[in-house]
Parts: structure tokens; sequence; C-alpha cells
């Protein structure tokens, strides 16, 4: 069933088809309409979970975190501010292996405060041990959101979801909704161990001693490692059931490349069109968008990479002090490489300014003029 | 799960991804660390030590807290007889010692007690306690402190006769509090309680008049309890004249049914509980009423509540008067001259004495000029071996008299002139009368008896087999305000007794005070602290860092302490809101 | 690719005129996109929404600066703003209002009229302080430009509204004979 929906919509049709079991709901722009929409289903009873409306984004995490450990489906989103106050528990999320699923709608952080596109917020969160997807269009907020639970409960870590505020929480696109069936028999019923049981009671999240807390951190690392794979095969699988494929990365034109551009999230559709007009022109362009951000697909990337002239990196971020954030961990990826490709990193679209085709062919443009970046950030549509 | 020792984990494969206990910690005996150890220990709740009756406050107060309406009233029929009584006429000691008075505001104890009595009112029978001894006691006076020893002696198997002087039992109950604030009816029943344990009310007999002193000493024992009704004279010029009466014997009059004629205008000399019931029985007889007293009224004696009531109801006060000489017409008094006073230095009692102020005499018309300034004891049909002293009868603290077998309490042997007092003294020489029957020594029970630290004697406590008291037995620790654990309460408002309309109170007798309503009684119940009393809270089982503390299972009361494990930390004795445990040595 | 823009005033339904119209379109087998003027909004206060459909994938991620066709909920902000800001010359300006095209003054542009507040009245679409238009106009809408038909405005209407449906509907049907061009 094709549906025009807006992107929020799109990921709350993603949870209902989940049967998430509890939903934790506290709002911020440009997110609520995805907990408002979970809000009618659970009320018109389409949806059985539990809504619980909490007193803040923190609640609302450690709500999920207790759901989860009861080995139920649990589901939050947010942005922003209201991630940065979740910021503890993201670290027990993970730390704890439970597999969550939360939408972040990627929204600058304040102040000054600011409503619209920004991927820092997330980016801030890096660290976390939270997997990192980072979606283009709404059909993708959708697909995503269920892959999120497939790769989650496969890895036992938690999944973000991150999409662009306004360019796709409130835009309409037509959405393929998957029938619940398909839905269900791609996407097992959740159940694993470890989970609080009456039945055989045991301390959780309790002290761990100098001797282990390092091995369970190799192993937390170790199943991150593993989620690339995971991630993969989830788009593989999926891509059978529904004829739509995904992975950790994707290319297009890059194969003969000289120039690579590296976008993610919404600033990919226009980056399609530039190196769709300039290969028409003749110039040897091109794209791979970044789908998974955490685990970082460094074999993924640097297979795509290697050997290539110039790499230019768009993002929508910034890590203070240093620059563009997708830019600085493909340098790293890629440090060790001898064909490793000169990278320019811009920085564009903070605060939800409009990236147009025509910034995109500009910074590619300059990148290509220029045999080596003046310096690690670039900047690209400041005022002069 | 593993019992037996800690894991311990050799290689990285082996550690879990999840932080979760893989083992039982059963095999680290955290006992072997103790040096002291909890032990659960109730105390004694300050209101059952305030209480002069010896009722087990905490007790009903719980029982009524879980709608044991009958359980709460059976607790304190095994001390008091009187609960429909003192729940309406006792000036609650009990809530002036209550912990939670220094909280928010004292447990509403009377009207709980008051509840609860009307509740169960006569429905359910008391029982004797134990067979026939084959004694027989006589008891002088029906008063609270007779018929209390009646009750009890009646209860421990013994045979009990009452001399009541007058045409009905009850004595002050009955003749000197009025109607509005104890209505006949309720003590005629809470009385037959008494009748129904098969003691005997013998009326219209009076010692040294319609029987003689020795006919008594035919008994086994011997129990005087005939009150002070003897109303002391101000010695003032024309104080016999036609218009003058005693406080006691106007209620009295009043209280029999009997025409009293005031006119418009009584005047009442005194400060006394006396001088107010006098005053409001007055009001309500059409009178106008101006009480005068001679101190001021920081210094008046009566109850608070019924000095209030009675200017709400329209009771004049004229303070720092003093009375010279009744104003007469013939035989007939026409009013009274009255003089100033001022406050001089404190007297014994601590209340600042009267000074008069020469030249200030001035006239008060009236009508009925009553006097009520304290009431003596009447004590000349005993013989002279009873020792006496100050106008009382000297006895010890169970009363027992200086003469065997002859015991005396009530108003005419303690110096506390109250219901619950008396009640308290007729308990304690009901234990000591059946101690003397037994051949026993009252002296090696007092400890046992003695309610806390100071309290009144606990019938429970002498027999060993009543449930008032049961839990708190043998402690003599009386919980304080400062051993409560304040963080477990919440301020929450005290429930207030409706009272009578103003503008009913008029040409009627009807109660004033007109009790509590269940919802009101629950609140009230639940407001309690039980002090020192284990209410099975499950604080110290929720903080017990080594699950060392268990509950006994299959709804038994209290818990267990598993010694394996108890560290002796003291968190559940530090923790406990009610300050029911304590350490102790190993 | 054709951009639309829709001016309206807060509470009169802009954003689900765009909406309703990016499903119409989407019936008819277009691809389309629609989003509000990214940002806060108040009732009242003048406001955007925008639509681009065509015949391949949207690929743009960008707000709508030079629309070919505008949907104007409220004549007076015609006067109030500068409604044709970077309109394409030629496009069509259709407009709630009982005024007929000529009454405005707008040489470059073809504009078409209908009074959306009078059939709001009529099928009792809001209340008399604050009427739903965004229905109606959509009928004058598909009537003036032809890019689509009666039909599929209607359908999407009841598909998308949520109470009155059927009135709604009727509106733009009205509309679309009742057009001034």
């Amino acid at each position: 069933m094709k549906k025009v929906l807006m992107g929020n919509h799109a990921a709350s049709w993603a949870v209902k088809l989940a049967d998430v079991k509890m939903i934790a709901a506290y709002p911020i722009t440009p997110q609520t309409q995805i907990v408002e929409e979970l809000s009618e289903m659970c009320g018109s009873g389409e949806l059985k979970a539990k809504f619980l409306k909490v007193e803040s984004e923190h609640s609302a995490m450690a709500s999920c975190i207790a759901a989860s450990s009861a080995g139920v489906r649990a589901f939050t989103a947010t942005s922003a501010n209201g991630l940065a106050l979740m910021h503890e528990l993201l670290h027990w999320a993970s730390g704890a292996r439970l597999p969550l699923v939360m939408v972040n709608v990627n929204r600058a952080m304040a102040p000054g405060w600011n409503i619209w596109a920004d991927q820092s917020d997330s980016l801030s969160q890096r660290d976390t041990g939270w997997l990192q997807l980072y979606v283009e269009d709404n059909q993708e907020v959708l697909d995503t959101v269920l892959q999120a639970y497939y790769i989650a409960e496969k890895v036992n870590l938690p999944v973000m979801v991150c999409y662009d505020a306004f360019f796709l929480s409130h835009t309409y696109e037509a959405v393929d909704i998957p029938e619940k069936q398909a839905v269900q028999d791609w996407l097992p019923p959740h159940a694993r161990e470890n989970i609080l049981n009456t039945k055989d009671p045991r301390a959780f999240n309790g002290l761990v001693m100098p001797d282990v807390y390092m091995e369970m951190r190799y192993k937390l690392q170790q199943a991150h490692e593993e989620a690339v794979a995971v991630v993969k095969e989830a788009g593989e699988s999926f891509a059978k059931a529904f004829d739509r494929s995904y992975s950790t990365i994707e290319t297009v034109y890059c194969d003969d490349a000289e120039t690579v551009l590296v976008t993610s999230s919404s600033t990919t559709s226009p980056a399609r069109l530039v190196v769709e007009a300039l290969r028409e022109k003749g110039m040897k362009i091109g794209l791979m968008k970044v789908r998974l951000f955490r685990p970082f697909p460094v074999d993924d990337i640097c297979q795509v990479l290697s050997g290539k002239k110039k790499v230019v990196v768009i993002d929508r971020n910034i890590s203070f002090g240093k620059g563009g954030i997708f830019a600085d961990e493909i340098r790293g990826a890629i440090a060790n490489d001898p064909q490793a490709p000169i990278i320019f990193g811009y920085i564009t679209g903070l605060g939800g300014r409009d990236i147009t085709p025509e910034l995109v062919e500009d910074i590619v443009m300059e990148a290509e003029k220029n045999e080596r970046p003046e310096r690690l950030a670039l900047w690209k549509g400041l005022k002069s | 799960m593993s019992d037996h020792k800690p894991i311990v984990y050799k290689n990285c494969e082996d550690v879990p991804a999840v932080v979760m206990s893989e083992a039982s910690m059963l095999w680290n005996k955290t006992g072997a660390w103790r040096y002291i150890k909890p032990k659960y220990c109730d105390k004694v709740p300050p209101c059952n030590q305030g209480c002069p009756a010896g009722n087990d406050v905490e007790n009903f107060v719980r029982l009524a807290e879980e709608k044991k309406y009958k359980e709460a009233w059976l607790s304190i029929k095994e001390e008091n007889p009187f609960p429909r009584v003192c729940g309406r006429v006792c000036y609650y000691p009990c809530e002036t010692a209550c912990n939670r008075g220094q909280f928010d505001r004292a447990v509403s104890i009377n009207a709980l007690e008051r509840f609860i009595g009307d509740y169960v009112s006569t429905d359910t029978k008391i029982e004797r306690l134990q067979n026939d001894s084959g004694k027989k006691v006589a008891v002088v006076g029906s008063g609270p402190a007779g018929l209390t020893t009646a009750y009890h002696l009646a209860r421990l198997g013994h045979g009990v006769h009452v001399y009541e002087a007058d045409e009905k039992p009850g004595g002050v109950l009955r003749y000197g509090i009025p109607e509005y604030r104890l209505p006949k009816k309720v003590l005629d029943e809470e009385i037959q309680d008494i009748i129904n344990l098969g003691v005997t009310i013998d009326c219209n007999k009076k010692v040294g008049e319609t029987i003689q002193w020795e006919a008594l000493l035919d008994f086994d024992a011997v129990f005087v309890a005939t009150g002070a009704h003897k109303s002391r004279n101000v010695g003032i010029e024309n104080e016999e004249a036609q218009g003058v009466m005693p406080g006691l014997g106007f209620l009295k009059k009043v209280a029999q049914g009997k025409k009293v004629h005031l006119g418009p205008r009584t005047v009442v000399v005194g400060g006394g509980n006396t001088a107010i019931d006098a005053a409001r029985t007055a009001m309500r007889l059409g009178s106008q009423v101006t009480i005068h007293y001679y101190r001021s009224r920081n210094e008046i004696p009566a109850f608070k509540e019924e000095v209030d009531e009675a200017q709400k109801e329209g009771v004049h006060f004229d303070m720092l008067s003093e009375p010279v000489r009744v104003l007469v017409d013939g035989d007939k008094a026409t009013g009274i001259e009255m003089r100033r006073t001022r406050l001089g230095d404190p007297d014994e009692s601590g209340r600042r004495r009267p000074v008069s102020v020469e030249g200030s005499e001035y006239s008060v018309d009236a009508t009925t000029i009553i006097i009520a300034i304290g009431e003596d004891t009447d004590l000349e049909y005993l013989p002279s071996e009873i020792q006496e002293e100050r106008g009382r009868v000297i006895v010890d603290a169970f009363g027992a008299t200086s003469r065997p077998g002859v015991f005396a309490g009530g108003d005419m042997a303690i110096a506390n002139h109250n219901v619950a007092y008396a009640i308290g003294s007729g308990k304690a020489a009901a234990i000591a009368i059946d101690a003397y029957l037994k051949g026993s020594h009252v002296s090696d029970i007092v400890a046992q008896t003695t309610i806390g630290e100071y309290g009144a004697m606990s019938m429970s406590h002498y027999i060993e087999a009543g449930r008032a008291h049961a839990k708190n037995r043998y402690t003599k620790s009386v919980v304080s305000y400062n051993d409560i654990n304040l963080n477990y309460f919440e301020e929450q408002e005290r429930s207030k007794q409706t009272k009578l309309e103003l503008s009913e109170r008029h040409q009627n007798f009807k109660e004033v005070h007109q009790g509590l309503s269940e919802d009101q009684i629950q609140n009230d119940a639940q407001r309690c602290f039980h002090c020192g009393v284990c209410t099975m809270c499950d604080t110290c089982y929720i903080y017990c860092p080594d699950i060392a503390i268990e509950h006994k299972g299959d709804a038994a009361w209290g818990y267990d302490i598993n010694f394996d494990y108890c560290k002796g930390c003291g968190i559940c004795v530090h923790e406990c809101p009610r300050n029911a445990m304590m350490m102790e040595d190993e | 690719m054709i951009e639309i823009r829709i001016h309206g005033r807060g509470g009169q339904g802009a954003v689900i005129a765009s909406k309703i119209l990016a499903c119409a379109f989407f019936a008819e087998g277009k691809f389309v996109q629609s989003f509000p003027k990214f940002g806060v909004e108040r009732r009242g206060a003048p406001v955007e929404a925008f639509l681009r459909y065509d015949d391949k994938k949207i690929l743009l991620r960008n707000n709508i600066y030079t629309p070919h066709h505008l949907i104007v909920l409220d004549h007076t902000l015609i006067e109030a703003t500068n409604v044709t800001s970077g309109l394409q010359k030629g496009g069509w300006i259709i407009i709630n209002s009982s005024k007929k095209p000529q009454d405005f003054c707008l040489p470059d542009y073809r504009v078409a009229c209908v009074d959306a507040n009078e059939l709001a009245m009529k099928y009792k679409l809001g209340s008399r302080s604050s009427p739903i238009v965004n229905t109606a106009i959509l009928g004058a809408f598909a009537k003036a430009t032809q890019m689509l038909k009666i039909d599929s405005i209607v359908t999407a209407v009841i598909d998308e509204v949520p109470i009155k449906a059927e009135d709604n509907a009727q509106a733009a049907k009205d509309a679309f004979e009742q057009t001034t061009i």
C-alpha cells in the first residue's frame, strides 16, 4: 500500500508494523508527530502497546531500558537537546546490551534556539555504544526503523535511526507501507535470554571489577564489529522480502570515478542530481552515501575510496575544533592506506540552511579546482 | 546457580556480555562479620503510658485502622469498662503524650475510643476470665473507681457487692457530669456490662446510715471509693440565704430530673470543671450566666475546651473577682458583692496567687448564686484505724490502706480528680485485692504491671493472658519523639469532631460533641505513628543489604533474622520508622 | 518538475491543502513532495506551504524559491505580502476571493478566482470566524490549471479530510464549477 506520508509518520508506521510493546513519549520538535501518531494508534487499539507519557527524555530512555530489560520491544524518539539529556542513559542502554530502537530527528543544538536540520546532536552521541544509521528519504525511514529492530535484536545493541528535521520529518512523500503479515514473517517476534525474570531472579548491571570490565568492553566492541555484517545481512534479507535493498553504504558511479562525493542523510538526494549532471558533462565523479555511521563501516568505505584522487565530504555537522565529523571519520579510517585520496571536508547546511544542487556543485567544482584543501574544515555557504 | 564459591573468569571467552549475576552469594556468610545484632523489640508508646486508665491505646488505634472495631473494643475493655464514657468525658492525656503532636497534631485518640465504643455498643458480651473463687468483696460507692474495681474483680472470678448511697449507680458520672457531655443512656449501657458479669449494685445504701461499717467486714475484702462531693463553702455573709446553692448539688438535682428554679440571672463562683458544668447547665435552663473567678483566664483549672464552649454558648466571664458577701432581701438572695483581685506571686501550684484590691467592691444582681469552688471528701464513716491525711485516705500505689483487706481509690484517695484516674485507681485496687485474696504480694508485681516507666497499672500485664499490651508487656522503654524516623511520615490533617450548633444548645441537654464518622476515624487511625510497635511495614525487610530479614511466612506475625547473613550493620534498626527494633550485644 | 506555493494564514489549512494536492497528483501517477514552510506557525499570521510534482523521483531537499504557480487562500495577502516573489511568468495564481480576476492587477500572470469563503459557509466548513477554505480552492486549481482531474481532487479530499469529508468534496466540486478565469 502506497501512501503519502510525512517522514515522522513513516517512522510511526514502522513502529506499529514492528509490534513494539512499549513507547515512551516526551515531545520535542521536530520529532513530536512520531509519538503523537503512535498515541493515536495505541488509543484506537490498532497498536497494542503501553504508551507511557514521561516527564523528560531522560525518563523516556530509562523507561525504554526498563521495558527492554523485561524483554519487550521498546521505542522512543527525540531530537537535539532531548537526546543530549539522555546521554548518560544512552551509555546505559548499550552497556546493558539492550536491543532498543530510537529515532532521532536531527536538529541543531541550542543556543541559539534552532529547530532545523543539523546532525551535530546525534553525532555528539557517537561514543555511547549505539548503532547509528542516517537515512535519505521517507521510504528509507520506514524501512530502516524495521531493520533497526532486526539488527538490534541480532547483536543486542541499541540502534538510533537518524534523519533530517523538516526535509524529511515534515515532508510528505509517497511511502510503500509493507503488509503486516509480510513484516511479521520477516521480523520474528522478539525473544531473548538474560531478561528480568521472576522465576530466575538475577541482579543486573551491578558492579564490575577492573579484572572483568575491560573484557566486557572488548565484547561490546566485538559486537559492533560484527554488527557491520548484520546491517548488510538485514538489508539483503529485507530486499528479498520487500524488494528494496540497503547496506552500510551506497555507491553511484564510483567504480571508475577519480573524485568521490561523500554525503549522508537527505543531502544525498541533491548530490545524486549533481553527480548525474557532471557525469553527463564527462567528469569522472562518483557518489558514496554513508548510511551506517556506527559501527563505522571502515572496510566498505576504504574499498570504495582507496586509489581515488579526491574525496569531497559534505558535513551538515561540526566537531568544534576539528571539523566535519564524517570527513574526519573517513580520514581516520583510510589513514594507513598507501593509496589514500586527498580528502576535502566541507561544512555546510548547518541549522537547516538549504543544501541545493547548486551549492553541492559549487563544492565539487571548488575541490576539483584545488590540488589540496586549504584547511581541514572548509566552509561553504557562509555569508561573505 | 552455584551457591558455593565465587566465580573467577579465567579467560575472555567466559566473561558474559551482559552485566548480570551468574552465581548466588549464599556462600558468603556475611553473618561472620557481625559484632552486634538487631532485635525486634516493641516498646511502650507514650499514649499508653499517658493513659491514666491504662488503655493499650496504640493497639486499639491499630485495630480500628484495620476496621476490627470489635477487637478494638475488647482491647479497651480488657483494661477499662468505660470506653464510651471515657470517649466523651476524658480530657485525653494520651493525646498530650502523643508523639504526633510534635509533628503536626496528635491523633484523635479520644474520639476514636468513643467511635469504637459506640460502634460495638452492647452487642458483645464481656466474658469472665476466671472461675468463681468463692471470695466476696464489698465495694462502697459506684462511681468510676468503684465500678471499675467491681468489673475487674468480677472478671477475676470474685463475688462483688456494690453499695451505693444514691438511688442509681454511677456517682459523679451520673450526678456530676451533665447530660450534654455524657448521655445517661450511654452510662447505663456501660454499667449494664458490669452488672452482666454478676456484680450486685445495692442502691440507697449509705455506709454509716443505712448500713454500718462493721457489716462490711464480713466480706473478704473491702474497696471504698465514695468520691468527693461535699461542696466547699466560701465562708461569706448570707451564704445560707435562699437562692444560694452548691455547684454539685445543683448538677445533681438537674440530673435527677428535679425542677430547679434559677430565675433570670445566675452567678457562678469558681473556675473548676464543676463551675463550668454548672454554668452551662444553668444557661441551658434559660438563665443568663456569669462566672466569677478570682484569677485570670490563664489560671482557670477547668478543661480549656469546656471553658471555650461555655463562652461560645453565651456564658459571661468576670475574671479577677472574688465574692465578699451575698446581698439579700429578707432571706432571699438578690445579688452578690464582689471585689476585684490582681495577680500576685506564684503559689506552690505555680499559678499566680490572687491578691484582693481593697476598695474595689461592686455589686452584681443575681436570682441564683452557685458556689462551685471545690469539693471535699466525706470520710466520717471510716473507722479511725484507716489513716487519713489532708482529707484523703492514705493508700499505696495499689490503693491499700493502713488496714489490711481495706482498699480505697478514686477522688477520696488520689490527688487527680478526674474520671480516667479514678478508673486507673479502681483497676490498681482490683489487682491488689485479687493478689490479697490469693495471698500474694503486689510489691512483687509493681514493675510487671506498670505501663512504661510511670504509667497506670495494666490488667493484661497482671493476668498475662490479656490481648491488650501483649506486644510490649515487659519493656519499660517509652518511645520519644526523637526516636521516630520522621522521614517516613507526612503531615496529615487531624480529624475534627462536629459539634452541636450553638443555636441548638438552648432549653435542651442534647450532646454537644457529635463524634467522628468512620472515614474520619480511618483518617486519624492512619495518622498513628505506632510508636515502638512493629506494624510489619517491611522497611527493615526492604533495607537489609544482605537480605537477612525474612517474612515468617504463612501470614504469621513478624520477621525472622537469618544470622548466617545478618552482618550487624544496623540499617534495619536505623530505618525502622517507629523504633520497634534495637541493637544488642552478641 | 512543477513547483507550487500556497499562501494562507495560520489556521486556514494551507499545509493540508498542499498535502491533499500532493495526494491527488500521486493518484495520477506523479512523484510528489509537499512540505510546510519549515518553522514555527501562528494562527492568523501569513503561512506558506509547498508542493512539487514530477514524472520522476524528486531529489531536491530544499525550499521552493521560484514556483510555477500560486494558490492564495486569502486575497488580502496579495496586498499585505509579496506573494508573487519568485513566481515564474505566465504562472497561475488561484485566489480565494469574491472579486473577478480582472480586479487584480497581476499583468504577468494568469489569475483565477473562486469565493471559497462562501462555499465554506455554505457547507459549514470551519466557523464563521475561521472558515476552512483549503478544500474548495483546490477545485478552482483543477479547473484553472487543468493539470489534474477534479475527480482526483475529490478522492484525495475524501481520503485525507478527517471530518465532513463529503461536504469538503462537494465544496471542491462547486468551486470547480464556479471558478472565474
